[in-house]
């Protein structure tokens, strides 16, 4: 369903205008507190569900430009056809129903002084308490040769839409007996596991329709999350089909040269029939804009608030933070988000957030109906959010295939309820 | 006297629900990664809202014990104290 800008603009007006006339214990008429929400993915569209429900009072905005979102997890699968993109894709009809007022730009500046937003098209937004939820963008030109014209021809696919369908339709195209290559970054990353299970059900493709081809993932690590899991199960489901190199057998591509799809490392070149560069990353632009990135590229935060440790007022949450042992997954992201979202609307009203717990659970197939897990239960400690000891892991590395299966099934009940819960 | 005492600590209970029920337990909000918080979604993984308080704690003290098989929340049990699982469960149970 599409939601003309007309219509986003009435849904604004109608939540403006419910909020205008809400009681407001505690606040005088019309002071509500504002609170500003960047990025409509699963961060920040579960933070800006979460202050609604946490306090009705406050004055929620969602800043986000893209009328549909298309969601990552479960996106390998519509790589490897096993599902369609439309599976994928959520509007914020529902968002905008919940009473949060959608502003349907980017966000182009940040005042943090005057607190206030810059929208694209000019408009200020102030705010008592920001949040920026703005995932990764691409670190254009970090690896040699591989710049926007370069994704056209050797896809990341790592920003779900249309680098997803482009990357199965190359992989349609390509004639049984090509060599398909994946290159995986150095750490840190959106979604560790994901190169893995993305080079899993491209195995499984390749297997079930075109057998005699290749695939090889040239990795910048040695190591690599739920590695063990994966390895075994490529030795039981793709033997010979499935080489992953590691960075200490020359893994790590050095550039690349779009003309012939070639990726080049210290030790060779692999010239490919389908190239997927998985490139360095970096928080979303925002986060750089608003002075909230550090050297890194990624922005520091107390492990209470979710607050910018380089500027007050702003909070960070989902793939752009550093959230020490939390991983970059949809599931840390709306994790994050609920947390943060019960400390600010605490911090709005001059209350004092206590010491949270997080939970981080992520699933990956290795073939349709082979799933695998990693979960984790995180606390702040010494300014960072740390691994409660003896807590998570992966799953079992001896288990019956009906494990495995039920993993699978597992993982397709927390999409449909994760996203049922931020988008529907 | 006895009865005010009674009244007094009926109504400090209150307060201590009322109090409780503001902000959530540590680690309540992120159940609902996969277990429904909303009743429109419709998942095989059990809501938690309302769900018997002792029954909460017997499934978390078995998962953590590994007494009850888990996929995940034998690994997820086991970051919980006992202290925060009667907090958690008390929590939910009291959800509608």
């Amino acid at each position: 369903m599409k939601i003309t800008r007309r219509r986003f603009l009435e849904l604004g007006v109608t939540a403006t205008a419910s909020a205008a006339v809400w009681p407001l214990p505690g606040f005088a008429q019309g002071a509500a507190p504002r609170v500003v929400v960047v990025g409509g993915g699963f961060g920040g569209a579960s933070c800006a569900r979460a202050l609604r429900q946490v306090d009705p009072r406050i004055a929620v905005t969602l800043v986000e430009p893209n009328p549909t979102f298309t969601a990552c997890p479960f996106s390998n699968g519509v790589i490897a056809g096993l599902r369609e993109l439309s599976a994928q894709q959520f509007t914020y009809e529902r968002v905008a129903a919940a009473g949060i007022t959608l502003a349907r730009q980017l966000a182009t500046g940040v005042d943090v002084p005057g607190k206030t937003v810059t929208l694209a098209d000019g408009v200020r937004l102030p705010y008592d308490r920001l949040v920026l939820a703005p995932g990764i963008d691409i670190r254009w030109g970090a690896l040699p040769g591989y710049d926007e014209a370069a994704a056209a021809q050797m896809p990341h696919a790592w920003k779900a839409g249309e680098q997803t369908l482009l990357l199965r339709r190359q992989l349609e195209a390509m004639d049984d007996g090509g060599l398909v290559v994946i290159s995986s970054p150095a750490n840190p990353f959106r979604c560790p596991p994901g190169p893995y299970e993305r080079a899993s059900l491209i195995a499984h493709y390749l297997k079930t329709r075109k057998p005699k081809s290749k695939l090889i993932v040239l990795d910048a690590k040695d190591a690599f999350s739920k590695q063990r899991l994966f390895q075994a199960a490529w030795a039981e489901l793709y033997p010979g089909l499935l080489e992953w190199v590691p960075l200490s057998k020359g893994g790590a591509v050095t550039s690349v040269d779009v003309a012939t799809r070639t990726l080049v490392t210290d030790f060779g070149r692999h010239q490919a029939k389908v190239a997927n560069v998985i490139p360095p990353q970096k928080a979303g632009r925002i986060a750089e804009v608003a002075g909230v990135a550090d050297r890194s590229g990624w922005c520091p935060i107390d492990p209470v608030t979710f607050e910018s440790k380089l500027q007050p007022g702003i909070h960070v949450i989902g793939d752009a933070a550093i959230a020490g042992a939390m991983p970059k997954s949809a599931f840390a992201a709306n994790s994050q988000a609920k947390t943060c979202a019960a400390a600010v609307a605490l911090l709005v009203t001059g209350g004092t957030p206590s010491s949270p717990k997080l939970i981080n659970t992520c699933y990956s197939l290795v073939a349709p109906d082979y799933g695998i897990s990693v979960a984790g239960v995180y606390v702040p400690a010494g300014g960072q959010l740390a691994d409660v000891p003896g807590a998570g892991g992966v799953s079992p590395s001896e288990a019956p295939r009906g494990a495995r299966t039920a993993e699978a099934v597992l993982a397709e009940a927390w999409f449909r309820t994760i996203t049922g819960e931020v988008f529907g | 006297m006895p009865k005010a005492v009674a009244a007094a600590i009926g109504l400090l209970s209150i307060a201590a629900a009322v109090v409780a029920s503001a902000e959530p337990p540590a680690g309540a909000v992120s159940c609902s990664g996969c277990h429904p918080a909303s009743s429109t979604v419709t998942s095989a993984v059990p809501r938690l809202a309302g769900q018997d308080r002792a029954a909460i704690v017997r499934a978390m003290q078995e998962f953590r014990s590994g007494q009850r098989a888990g996929t995940v929340m034998d690994r997820i049990a086991k970051g919980f104290t006992d202290d925060e699982i009667q907090a958690l469960a008390t929590w939910f149970a009291a959800q509608k």
